[in-house]
């Protein structure tokens, strides 16, 4: 369903990746991990066009990322949900209406926003949080919104930068489950991270990255650096 | 679009207006300004012009004519200017004629009406008169010369020819004067306007950049996401076309009666505002509405990354 062919970009003189290739299922739950500044974040980056690689072809579905036209970026984006570190909600909205906001931008309707939000936030547990403000939640709570949010196009790969790194070990746990759950309903995952005890907790693939290089790809792999 | 997107689209672009209301009423209040000075000028413009062409059609030349020459000498010189070419009007004012219309014109005035006293006693100030209009502006200069020839001398007062295309050249001056003022005060303020929206949307683009970050994210198009913008910018020009209106509507009921007296056209008073006020409010309003969307455009082109 994705696939890194022979990608590389660099940053001036500095190379964030180097002639990767990797291939990812459709269904399958991958991890990423490595040190910080191995290049985890600009995969991500390459895969919902926020950056375009020097050379090599990225393809989603048999579509060439790297080659796609800006005006067409924001539907490849309703197909891709992200997450990332620092949650990026916003603080003059209730967790519904955050996770509405999504679905507003592509010009849902409303009665379609009133039935699928109680939805998804059902899915990742915050039935009882749905009109909080971010600042009367948690952080692992905060994050379970993006992570809602990520979902509200029920897209068919959900990307997680660090979704894990500003959270205490149990808030990072039930975000790990979490995606685990939306995994085992046939949504593709790509976790980036490099917290150690998560990922071989996990027991699935993991692909470890070293200066811009795949060092790693095993099966049920562990996190081994 | 559909009308949930038209909505949310609205409100946004409202909560922008409101989110920062001084900062968005000084905005609009620097567009008022601008809008004002541009009805003002337009205005100006038109009066002039329009008493221009009034002077135009009405004050051609005027022919004195000496207290020896008799009606038929008179009449005789009357069809002979009315047949040369170019004339278009001619019209004759009796002796009483004119003072009649001196009395009724000052009635109100005691005083002009002592001096015509005064004058009656050694001289007659009003003598036999023609007045002369032309097809044409440029016809004036042929007929005047041609009164001037010695064919009329005798029957003339000295001096008994009066061009009164100076006036006219007069306000012709007046009419550019207006005109190139106009012209340059508004282009200044246009730039003001643009500069301090540019300034607004500027802001506006900041405080919302953590809004608009997510909207990339969760898959707005750039359409989506500039929209609120553009809208921020025609609230301000509709509400700036509104103040503005309003002060212009004010403004000429107040004034359009003496406007009227001032440049000696009649019957303007209705006129003026029924015959001038709808175009005013469609040029602010689309004056209002361009500026904005060009600022709104050249800021977001600047400070709103997609």
């Amino acid at each position: 369903m994705i696939k890194f062919d022979k990608v590389t970009k660099a940053y001036g003189k500095i190379a964030a990746l180097k002639d990767i290739s990797i291939g990812i299922q459709k269904g399958e739950f991958l991890s990423v991990v490595g040190q910080s500044g191995a290049g985890k974040s600009t995969l991500i980056k390459l895969i919902i066009g926020e950056e375009r690689p020097d050379s090599g072809r990225i393809l989603i579905d048999d579509i060439d990322v790297a080659k796609i036209r800006s005006s067409d970026i924001p539907y490849l984006r309703r197909k891709i949900g992200v997450v990332f570190q620092d949650i990026k909600l916003l603080p003059s909205r209730t967790a519904f209406e955050n996770v509405a906001f999504a679905l507003e931008v592509s010009g849902e309707k409303e009665s379609k926003i009133k039935t699928e939000v109680p939805k998804i936030l059902e899915l990742v547990g915050l039935s009882d949080k749905t009109d909080a403000f971010p600042n009367e939640m948690s952080g692992g709570e905060k994050q379970r919104v993006a992570i809602a949010r990520a979902l509200a196009h029920k897209p068919v790969l959900l990307l997680a930068d660090e979704p894990t790194g500003n959270l205490d070990s149990i808030n990072a746990w039930e975000i790990i489950q979490v995606l685990l759950k939306i995994n085992s309903k046939g949504t593709t995952v790509v976790l980036a991270t490099h917290a150690k005890d998560l990922v071989n907790s996990i027991k699935k693939r993991v692909v470890t990255i070293e200066k811009g290089q795949v060092v790693y790809d095993q099966e049920k792999g562990k996190y081994v650096l | 679009m559909n009308f949930s997107t038209f909505n949310r689209l609205i409100r946004s672009g409202s909560t922008n207006f409101l989110r920062n209301l001084g900062v968005s009423l000084s905005a609009t209040a620097i567009m008022v300004v601008t809008l004002f000075i541009i009805s003002t000028v337009l205005v100006l413009y038109a009066l002039t012009d329009l008493s221009l062409n009034n002077a135009r059609d009405r004050v051609g030349i005027s022919v004195y004519f000496s207290d020896s020459a008799s009606t038929e000498e008179i009449g005789s010189a009357r069809e002979q200017i009315q047949a040369y070419p170019g004339v278009r009007s001619i019209t004759f004012t009796s002796k009483e004629q004119a003072r009649d219309r001196y009395i009724e014109r000052n009635k109100n005035r005691p005083r002009a009406l002592e001096a015509l006293k005064e004058l009656d006693r050694d001289t007659d100030p009003f003598p036999n008169s023609l007045a002369i209009t032309a097809d044409e502006f440029s016809n004036y200069e042929s007929i005047v010369n041609y009164i001037k020839s010695d064919r009329f001398k005798s029957y003339l007062l000295e001096d008994g020819v009066r061009d009164n295309r100076k006036i006219i050249d007069r306000l012709s001056r007046l009419t550019d004067v207006v005109r190139q003022l106009g012209i340059a005060l508004t282009v200044v303020f246009i730039a003001v306007t643009i500069m301090v929206m540019f300034n607004t949307i500027r802001l506006t683009i900041y405080n919302r950049r953590e809004e608009v970050e997510i909207m990339r994210l969760v898959g707005a198009t750039n359409w989506y996401i500039r929209m609120p913008f553009i809208i921020e910018s025609i609230i301000y020009a509709l509400l700036a076309t509104f103040i503005t209106s309003l002060a212009m509507l004010l403004l000429l009921s107040l004034t359009s009666s003496r406007i009227e007296t001032f440049l000696d056209l009649k019957n303007l008073g209705g006129n003026l505002i029924r015959g001038i006020f709808p175009y005013l409010v469609v040029i602010n309003l689309f004056t209002g509405i361009a500026l904005g969307v060009i600022a709104s455009t050249i800021a977001m082109r600047r400070y709103l990354k997609i």
